[in-house]
């Protein structure tokens, strides 16, 4: 029951032997390197790497388990490790011919039970059948698997209970437990260093795995969980290292090098997205610069692109928006140039840009108000050739405080139009005020049908605003003409989005037959509809549903990224583990965040059972 | 059954733009999605535990009045339900600030089973108890208030149902306080069929004046249908 | 004094006790084993004359616990008058429920004074009576056992996340799907016995779900079980709100019920052996808080040292003479004094010791 000695002998052996598959050299390459003092990562190929055979003879028991139940991989994985233990020893020739086992015993059940991960059942188990036969005792292979066992389970629960030292207690009284094969172990006691601040230790943690574990994928796992608690700068070492370091046949380890990239990447854009104008450095600016030029990063690009355009430096914001539109065409790259154009003063341009948009795309079209902004019959009579007004300054800098303080003001001196009370709808949505929003979209409705119709309204009138609401159903737009809005149908739409934002879906699945809308509009709005459903499925673990609501979505618009991650859970969740697996991965491939490495992560645990 | 962690739906990407139009389905989508996947789950019983949509109400529907105010008009009012145990009531205030947000008022009521199973298949509680750790709180202020200087009210202010806390957050123009409460006094306040209430009053106001921003969470009147009575010696307020 | 009639090993050494044929060797490194002489004194000590057990280090209160404690002692020293009178007083003063169970705790002042039960005390009591109809050939104590046992069977053996479990008693041990349970009641050797009744298939699942539970309650550096734990329906285990969260005078008894029923795999003994010797087998800390592991001042008494070496030797851990357990102190408590014969008793029908 003891095992006296046996662990330096294994390791040397370990380092003894070269050749044979990856696994094989992985050991010999890392055999017991420190993870932190006192506990070792044992690189071993086969689970138990511990064990110890009586003297001058191997235990076979796992061997033969392996055979037994047709594990094959586990079984080569066992025959090298013994073969590295004695040289001299073969695999029997009755490797799966039944046994008689010492004392009459058969480990079976236990190993049945280990395998299912009843490990305190084959405890009981075993502890009864010593009690039945006191001269028997189990395997030492099935003692150290269960060791193993519950080590691991010990180190998962303190860890997601955040006991961390009792994380690295763990460890150390079963250092075993800790090793390539159980990279979750080893990921769990990093972390467990991180969070007690040792950072040191975390970082020699996350070294040894990235130079010592031989997947290119589980090394580019690893600097991704490290990203957590390392600096840029450490994180940029171990990318290096997990690139270069102790490599195996057959691994391609780019993408561990372009790990460290990726999440620079992602966390630049982030804060590019979050940032007050200057809050970057020259540095990190032109390092995503260059990063978005490499991977022709459209989505990058516009982050960019808004980045300057709030910096009021509309020259580089329109190159960025420009380029962002040169790689994927889309609504949103020319968005952002309409904007630029219009601050730079260039409005023709700004028109140019639009024109494969107007009409069809509401953020195109209400850009466009920037440039020729909708002029009210009681707007005041203001005219135009003085550039863009207060209000269309605000709205190109995004700056929606500032959109609802000059509403009010114009409305206090001058009283409320329709224009005036949509475009405050659409900056009280802005500011996350929906409820608001739609009242104020409600009331432009109310007005537009006692204003005369507008001279200049960007839609052929047909009765217009003064039908309100009501007329859109029974005149439908003529075949062939691009349908732009009327201001009826802008309110209605506001309307919507607001109902939307304030989450009422069913009163809003309800009216929207009857509500006035283009059929691009209630194309927009069904989509979403669809997409929060898909929502409430998930959450009711309607799993179905949940696909078949985005596939029907999916008809409408293209899916974008967090509904694919969604359907990537749905997928999980029905246990198409790799169709699940193949979701993420290609949501991944295009920009790898913290939500897709996350599916990815668990779905291939859950394939390969690395629990 | 594998194991499956608990998991969270991705926020939107944070890059996506900010404009009127798409942008804000996005918006929306993502306040209907902050889900959990939940755990390798068949459990089928969920079902009718998980919180329904929001449904709107006239505001005479709401169990409670507040007083007529200039600055904080009802603007709208809705209601869910979760499983047989939970009503939520929220009523969006007017916000005569620039500040992003809404001014609301949020109820949750809830009420002990009425049957056994009721008392068997319990959804989930729709509030935390406490209501807020100083973690929880820092993160919710952060997010009603961002770029504000938050400070939490040494002492706990009373209305007629009690003491509350609050939180309050100012810049150069403006003030918000964040104020909550639970009531769970059965001995005076609730009737017997009801186990707890919680509220909650978020409110942003030009100019620094707390005490009229708290001015409507301090005159509320509850009007549940079984009377919940108000607590002792507040006639000094 | 009759001779013990048993088939199992431990029977036939447990009733051998009783002709005190084990020699008494000096000093401290063999438990005293327990014989009539060790009855008669330990009588002496705790048992007044109306037929209850004195809890000395408790006020001098009295509970179903040690009515079966004194019970099982009895009839191993033989002592068939004491039997009766503990028995007499338990079923006049304690069995007042009305469901065939006991009222677990009884005051000088006040009497009964929880009419909740303690499954421990009823499994203890009805063990003895199943001991003393074996011993005596006594047909009534048999089927005061068999009703206890019934009633024990109806009103607390619950399954729960795939488990048969114990409730530790009638009212209080359930919070929503979560049950609370003490590792310490599952007292093998009862457990085994009443398995062995007509119908006692439940009970043979009850020992399983012990075994199965005692792998999954541990905690702390040392792994030991808490006094008290929860389980949830996914049959994950915890250290239980509401009381102390350690590992103490109740689980100390865990080890001691597994060595009594003939357990031996050293991984059950680990966790107490590992304590034991990391204090170097001596100023052992009575209670380890869990998960923490912060330990008291108190020390642990003479009767938990016996366990510790009991446990030390299961587990193949620190030799024979891991721990040092003193003699009996005059004023040895009641539980400490209890602990040390049921530890003599399970080193004997083990073969460990004489």
């Amino acid at each position: 029951m003891t095992r006296p000695v046996l662990l330096p002998v294994l390791l040397l052996a370990g380092i003894a032997v070269i050749g044979g598959g990856s696994d094989v050299r992985a050991q010999s390459n890392g055999g017991g390197r420190a993870l932190a003092p006192g506990v070792k990562v044992e690189v071993a190929p086969a689970p138990g790497s511990g064990s110890s055979p009586a003297a001058g003879k191997v235990d076979e028991t796992a061997l033969r388990y392996y055979a037994r139940i047709g594990d094959g991989e586990r079984l080569e994985a066992e025959i090298a490790r013994l073969r590295a233990l004695d040289p001299g020893w073969e695999p029997p020739k009755d490797l799966f011919a039944p046994q008689p086992t010492a004392a009459g015993v058969d480990e079976t059940p236990f190993w049945t039970l280990l395998s299912a991960g009843k490990v305190a059942e084959a405890r009981a188990a075993i502890a009864e059948q010593r009690r039945k036969s006191p001269s028997w005792q189990p395997s030492d292979k099935l003692l150290q698997e269960l060791d193993l066992a519950e080590s691991a389970g010990r180190i998962r629960s303190a860890s997601d209970t955040k006991r961390w030292q009792e994380v690295i207690d763990a460890a150390a009284a079963q250092p075993e437990a800790v090793a390539c094969n159980r990279l979750d172990n080893a990921w769990r006691l990093a972390e467990a260093y991180a969070e007690l601040k040792q950072t040191d230790r975390a970082f020699d943690a996350y070294k040894t795995i990235v130079t010592t574990c031989p997947k290119a994928k589980e090394r580019r796992d690893t600097i991704f969980k490290a990203s957590r608690y390392l600096s840029p700068e450490r994180l940029r070492e171990l990318s290096a290292l997990g690139a270069t370091a102790n490599p195996a046949t057959g691994e391609d380890y780019s993408t561990v090098r372009s790990a460290e990239a990726e999440l620079e990447t992602g966390r630049l854009l982030e804060r590019l997205g979050n940032a007050k104008p200057g809050a970057l450095s020259a540095a990190d600016l032109s390092r995503v610069q260059g990063i978005v030029r490499d991977k022709q990063d459209a989505d990058g690009a516009i982050a960019l692109g808004w980045y300057f355009q709030k910096q009021k430096n509309f020259t580089e914001a329109q190159s960025w928006f420009s380029q962002a539109n040169g790689w994927a065409p889309s609504d949103k790259a020319a968005e952002g140039l309409v904007l630029a154009y219009n601050g730079m003063g260039d409005k023709a341009q700004a028109r140019a840009a639009a024109a494969p948009w107007k009409g069809k795309s509401s953020r195109i079209d209400q850009a466009l108000k920037a440039v020729d902004p909708p002029r009210g019959p009681s707007g005041g009579g203001r005219s135009a050739p003085q550039g863009p007004s207060e209000l269309d300054q605000a709205l190109a800098r995004h700056d929606f405080a500032g959109c609802i303080a000059i509403i009010r003001s114009t409305i206090a001196r001058s009283g409320p139009t329709a224009a005036l009370l949509q475009q405050r709808g659409w900056c009280l949505l802005e500011l996350k005020r929906p409820s608001e929003a739609e009242a104020s979209f409600a009331e432009a409705q109310t007005l537009a049908a006692r204003e005369p119709a507008p001279k200049a309204a960007p839609a052929p009138a047909k009765g217009g605003a003064s039908t309100g609401g009501k007329a859109g159903d029974r005149s439908p737009s003529a075949a062939g003409l691009p349908q732009t809005a009327t201001p009826a149908q802008e309110n209605a739409y506001g309307q919507a989005i607001a109902r939307l934002a304030t989450g009422d879906v069913t009163g809003l699945t309800r009216d929207l037959p009857r509500t006035n809308l283009t059929p691009a509009q209630r194309a927009e709005i069904r989509a979403s509809l669809m997409a929060t459903e898909a929502g409430r499925a998930l959450e009711d673990k309607r799993y179905r549903d949940v696909l078949r609501l985005l596939d029907a979505r999916k008809e409408l618009e293209p899916e974008p990224r967090n509904l694919g991650i969604l359907r990537g859970w749905a997928l999980y969740n029905l246990m198409r583990y790799d169709e699940a697996y193949a979701q993420f991965k290609s949501i991944d491939d295009r920009l790898s965040t913290e939500d897709s490495r996350e599916g990815l992560t668990t779905a291939w645990k859950t394939i390969y059972h690395e629990w | 059954m594998p194991w499956s962690p608990m998991r969270q739906m991705p926020m939107a990407d944070s890059r996506i733009c900010r404009t009127p139009g798409r942008a804000m389905l996005w918006a929306a989508l993502v306040a209907a999605t902050l889900l959990t996947s939940g755990c390798a789950g068949w459990v089928r019983d969920n079902l009718t535990q998980s919180p329904t949509p929001w449904r709107r109400i006239q505001p005479a529907a709401l169990p409670v009045t507040l007083p007529e105010s200039r600055d904080f008009p009802i603007v709208a009012a809705r209601m869910r339900d979760t499983g047989a145990i939970y009503k939520t009531y929220t009523v969006a205030l007017g916000n005569p600030t620039t500040l992003p947000g809404e001014n609301r008022l949020t109820i949750d009521v809830q009420t002990l089973p009425d049957s056994l199973f009721g008392a068997l298949v319990q959804p989930p509680r729709v509030f935390p108890v406490p209501l807020y750790t100083m973690e929880t709180l820092t993160a919710t202020t952060r997010r009603e208030f961002p770029d504000m200087k938050m400070k939490v009210a040494d002492t706990a202010r009373r209305n007629h149902y009690g003491d509350y806390d609050y939180v309050t957050a100012q810049d150069a123009v403006n003030s918000c306080v964040l104020a909550w409460q639970l009531i769970t006094d059965h001995k005076r306040m609730l009737p017997e069929r009801i186990e707890a209430v919680r509220l909650e009053y978020r409110a942003c106001g030009v100019g620094s004046n707390i005490r009229a921003l708290l001015a409507p969470f301090d005159s509320l009147t509850l009007t549940l249908p079984e009377t919940i009575l108000e607590a002792q010696d507040l006639d000094g307020m | 004094m009759t001779p013990p009639i048993g088939s199992s090993r431990r029977a036939v050494l447990f009733g051998a006790a009783s002709f005190g044929l084990a020699a008494s060797l000096p000093g401290s490194l063999r438990a005293a084993p327990f014989d009539a002489a060790a009855w008669r004194r330990y009588a002496e000590r705790f048992l007044l004359p109306e037929g209850r057990i004195v809890d000395t280090g408790n006020k001098g209160i009295s509970h179903s616990e040690g009515q079966g404690y004194g019970m099982l002692l009895a009839v191993a020293g033989g002592d068939r008058a004491a039997f009766d009178r503990l028995w007499g007083w338990t079923q006049r003063v304690l069995m007042v429920r009305g469901d065939g169970l006991t009222a677990w705790r009884w005051t000088p002042d006040g009497g009964v004074a929880d009419h909740n039960n303690a499954s421990d005390g009823d499994m203890l009591i009805a063990w003895a009576l199943l001991r003393a109809a074996e011993a005596w050939q006594a047909e009534a104590y048999r089927t005061a056992a068999i009703a206890i046992v019934k009633a024990l069977a109806a009103g607390l053996l619950v399954e729960h996340a795939g488990l048969t479990v114990l409730l530790p008693g009638r009212d209080g041990f359930r919070k929503g799907d979560t049950l609370v349970l003490n590792p310490s009641y599952w007292i093998f050797p009862a457990i085994r016995a009443f398995a062995a009744l007509p119908g006692g298939e439940r009970w043979s699942k009850l020992a399983e779900s012990g075994l199965v539970l005692l792998s999954k309650a541990r905690f702390g550096s040392f792994q030991l079980p808490p006094d008290w734990m929860t389980l949830d329906a996914s049959g994950t285990v915890g250290i239980a709100d509401g009381f102390k969260k350690q590992y103490g005078y109740d689980a100390v008894r865990v080890p001691l019920y597994l060595a009594l029923d003939g357990y031996r795999d050293p991984y059950y003994f680990r966790p107490f052996a590992t304590l034991a010797t990391h204090f170097g087998g001596k100023a052992v800390p009575a209670t380890v808080s869990l998960p923490g592991g912060t330990t008291t001042q108190v020390a642990a008494s003479v009767g938990m040292l016996a366990v510790y070496r009991l446990a030390c030797r299961l587990a193949g851990i620190g030799g024979g003479d891991a721990v040092t357990v003193p003699p009996l102190a005059p004023d040895e408590d009641y539980y400490s004094t209890t602990l040390t014969h049921f530890s003599a008793l399970a080193a004997q029908s083990l073969g460990i010791d004489p």
